[in-house]
């Protein structure tokens, strides 16, 4: 395997795919940094705007996917003639009077280039969107699709709280062309590409240094497990959710900067983006909500007496680490810390070491994150009950455990313009010292990317193999649109309210509604089939057929082949088999 | 004069970005003439048609299976997107069957193909015909071995896991030896959820 070579083979095997979201994402990005630099003009460099709108990009993209659902499913065919009319006119408007032609500087064409070729060699290894979620959010995405090609029906009502993702996918599949699989999969590693240099605008302005900036955005690409590891998980809607975040953020940066004159454009931009971040995931609201709390408290310690600031911080961080204790008593809560002391060990301790001049050097932002990074966690343990959601929490363990990278990589950002200044204070060879500190620092996040950082598909989540597809299309070919079929799933543990009723497919089963509309129900993969109880469970549930994918939580197929008088097998492969159900009076 | 035309930063930032931009033009024809390259060899070149291994990255029958009235079913991995529709042709000693072949819609590197069902032990010439022109893409020597039930044996500690050589088919060319057929992870699967 060679992460170079499967890179570019994935681009020129898709090369429309790619084309087609990295248009979108520019057209975005054109649109939200025009305003921005009309009123800011050159306080800003050319990186810092880049960097803007490698995070806002999303809003206009998300406001023209749900302006374009909305005009197709009220005049049809001619919205979209408009659309794009407008989405071009706007386009050119924006380049011409808001001068923002350059999407990306120069210096950073190479990362981009060497990101993107890295990013997509994740699709060389990948047959379908991972783990169960994508499956959902593909059904969900068809589901819009349809009214887009007039064979949708009834009103457009979606069960499902996170829309803002699906409505871009379906958006930009029609406009362009595209399969429903590609956009998933291309657009995810896409956001992957992109969202690093998003932090570049709050560090840059914080600590004055290219350098740190620089660093921020190295760990955030490439120093945790997070956030490519969304991918792994199907959660394409958290992944972006994190460009609105970012964006947000800066916004509040800027305004927090220029607290004399606020320009109304901020706190539209602002507006915008909460709104486009919840509406693509719900939780951002929590985020935001956490971060305003965390922000009044930055200034309410600002207004203390030294000695008490150093002891709020004090109460904050021993607040933080009790929580961490918690977290790490907890069986479903547990997995945050495996998976950055399991997956970044090492850049855990430079960040670590490096909070420590973050702390000196930058006391009120460091505090700020550790309030927020406090309050995060705290998320996890408070239970709200949602109707037809059963309880859940504020904020649930992946979504923490993807939004940890963030402080993470502005701690590293920060602490290393600290260790700047620090060093710039020795007396002996200043700018020397600098220098081999920012080669170390790069290096080493470097080195421990190309040891530690896995490009390829996890094994933990591909749980649909090449024989699931062609099962997939026999059924499609030989079984009548209205059978059911029964399928396998365990519990789903996220949070420590889950109840046992909350289940995830376990294999390629989970696909069947998706790809071939055949109706599925689920039984946990350890279900007895010796038993007659479990026979007459699989009858009152009405399936016709059974499922038994090659996963280990899969249905037990020497079960189900030792009881040919209620399970018939019907189709088998290596990994699949499949059963009809016989007996059911 | 063009010393001082060049001296200044922007004018060298121009120039790298006019750099980079021939060398994104360069790589983007290279990349459309390779493309055309890969399709001009698949049209002209027959292809050698084998089992595959456990990373399929050239066209390669994955795996054979069957139904409840006896059909055969054929999963083969096909690389090239662009890769002609085709059906197969299985010539044994008691004659020629024809299996039509489908392309998965939403990943196209799988095809399906299903047809009459092979006997055991029989030798079998397979190939692979354009559905537009009837031209031979691909043909390969097979032997179908056995066609076993696939088991799942419980692991020491319980957990489900395939057992090692329990496949549901085997076949053998007559060049090569057997490979085993589609093999899953066998790691554990999450537990909690999201690992």
């Amino acid at each position: 395997m060679n992460v170079w070579a499967d890179g570019l083979s994935v681009i020129v095997d898709r090369a429309w795919v790619v084309f087609s979201i990295f248009a979108t994402i520019i057209w975005g990005q054109v649109l939200i940094v025009a305003p921005l630099r009309k009123h800011f003009r050159s306080r800003f460099t050319n990186a810092e705007y880049a960097s803007l709108g490698m995070a806002g990009w999303i809003l206009p993209v998300a406001f023209g996917a749900v302006l374009l659902f909305a005009g197709s499913y009220l005049f049809g065919d001619i919205a979209e003639l408009i659309f794009t009319l407008l989405a071009v006119t706007v386009f050119i408007s924006a380049l011409v009077y808001g001068k923002s032609y350059q999407v990306i500087t120069p210096a950073w064409m190479p990362i981009f280039l060497i990101s993107v070729i890295l990013q997509f060699s994740f699709l060389d290894k990948t047959i379908l969107p991972l783990y169960f979620d994508s499956a959902e959010h593909y059904r969900i995405i068809k589901f819009l699709t349809g009214y887009y090609e007039l064979t949708g029906s009834g009103q457009p009502l979606i069960n499902y709280y996170h829309v803002g993702f699906h409505f871009i996918s379906a958006a930009v599949a029609h406009l362009f062309q595209l399969g429903i699989v590609d956009i998933m999969l291309v657009f995810g590693q896409a956001v992957l590409v992109v969202l690093p240099f998003s932090l570049f605008f709050i560090i840059k302005q914080e600590t004055q240094s290219n350098m740190a900036a620089a660093f921020a955005c190295l760990l955030a690409g490439i120093g945790w497990h997070m956030p490519a590891h969304l991918v792994n998980w199907g959660k394409y809607p958290a992944l972006f959710s994190l460009p609105g975040i970012l964006f947000v953020f800066s916004i509040g940066y800027l305004l927090f900067q220029n607290k004399k004159s606020r320009p109304s454009i901020l706190y539209l931009l602002m507006g915008f983006g909460i709104l486009i971040s919840v509406l693509i995931h719900s939780r951002s609201l929590v985020v935001f909500f956490f971060s305003a709390i965390s922000l009044y408290l930055t200034f309410w310690r600002k207004r203390l007496p030294p000695i008490y600031q150093h002891l709020v911080f004090g109460i904050v961080l021993f607040i933080f680490m009790i929580e961490i204790g918690y977290v790490h008593k907890s069986a479903a809560l547990s997995p945050l810390l495996d998976g950055y002391l399991r997956n970044d060990l090492w850049m855990i301790i430079l960040a670590a070491a490096l909070t420590l001049f973050s702390i000196r050097f930058f006391t009120d932002l460091t505090f700020l994150l550790f309030a927020s990074l406090s309050f995060l966690v705290l998320g996890l343990f408070v239970p709200v009950h949602l109707p037809g959601f059963g309880t859940l929490t504020l904020l649930d363990r992946p979504y923490v455990q993807m939004l940890f990278y963030l402080p993470l990589s502005i701690f590293g950002g920060l602490g290393l313009a600290g260790l700047y200044r620090f060093l710039q204070g020795f007396y002996y060879y200043p700018k020397q010292l600098t220098r081999l500190a920012a080669f170390l620092m790069f290096g080493f996040v470097i080195l421990n990317a190309m040891v530690n950082h896995d490009f390829y598909p996890s094994d933990c989540c591909q749980i649909v193999s090449r024989d699931d597809l062609t099962a997939l299309q026999w059924m499609d070919k030989t079984l009548p649109s209205d059978v059911s079929v029964l399928i396998a799933s365990a519990d789903l543990f996220v949070t420590s309210f889950e109840s046992p009723a909350a289940q995830a497919g376990v294999d390629g089963g989970v696909w069947i509604s998706a790809l071939i509309s055949r109706k599925t129900f689920s039984l946990p993969g350890e279900a007895d089939f010796y038993q007659s109880q479990t026979h007459a469970e699989v009858c009152k549930l009405g399936a016709d057929y059974i499922y038994a994918g090659g996963m280990p939580q899969s249905f037990n197929v020497q079960q189900l082949d030792e009881q040919d008088n209620w399970y018939l097998p019907v189709f088998s492969l290596p990994a699949v088999k499949i059963y009809r159900v016989n007996g059911c009076e | 004069m063009i010393q001082q035309r060049f001296a200044s930063r922007k004018s060298i930032l121009l120039v790298l970005a006019g750099i980079l931009l021939l060398a994104l033009l360069a790589l983007t024809w290279r990349i459309i003439s390779l493309q055309k390259e890969a399709s001009e060899i698949v049209a002209e070149k027959v292809l050698k048609l084998r089992y595959c291994g456990a990373n399929p990255d050239e066209l390669c029958i994955l795996s054979f299976g069957r139904d409840a009235e006896e059909n055969l079913a054929v999963s083969l991995f096909v690389p090239d997107r662009k890769f002609p529709d085709f059906y197969l042709k299985i010539k044994r000693i008691t004659g020629e069957s024809v299996y039509e072949c489908e392309k998965n819609k939403e990943v196209s590197t799988s095809v399906f193909c299903y047809g009459e069902m092979v006997n055991l032990q029989e030798k079998m010439e397979v190939s692979l015909l354009a559905e537009k022109d009837d031209r031979l893409l691909a043909a390969g020597n097979l032997t179908l071995n056995a066609i076993l039930l696939s088991t799942q044996s419980q692991g020491s500690d319980g957990t489900p896991t395939l057992a090692a050589g329990a496949t549901a088919e085997t076949l053998t060319s007559t060049a090569e030896t057997p490979i085993a057929a589609t093999l899953t992870p066998q790691l554990s699967y999450p537990n909690p959820s999201y690992p």
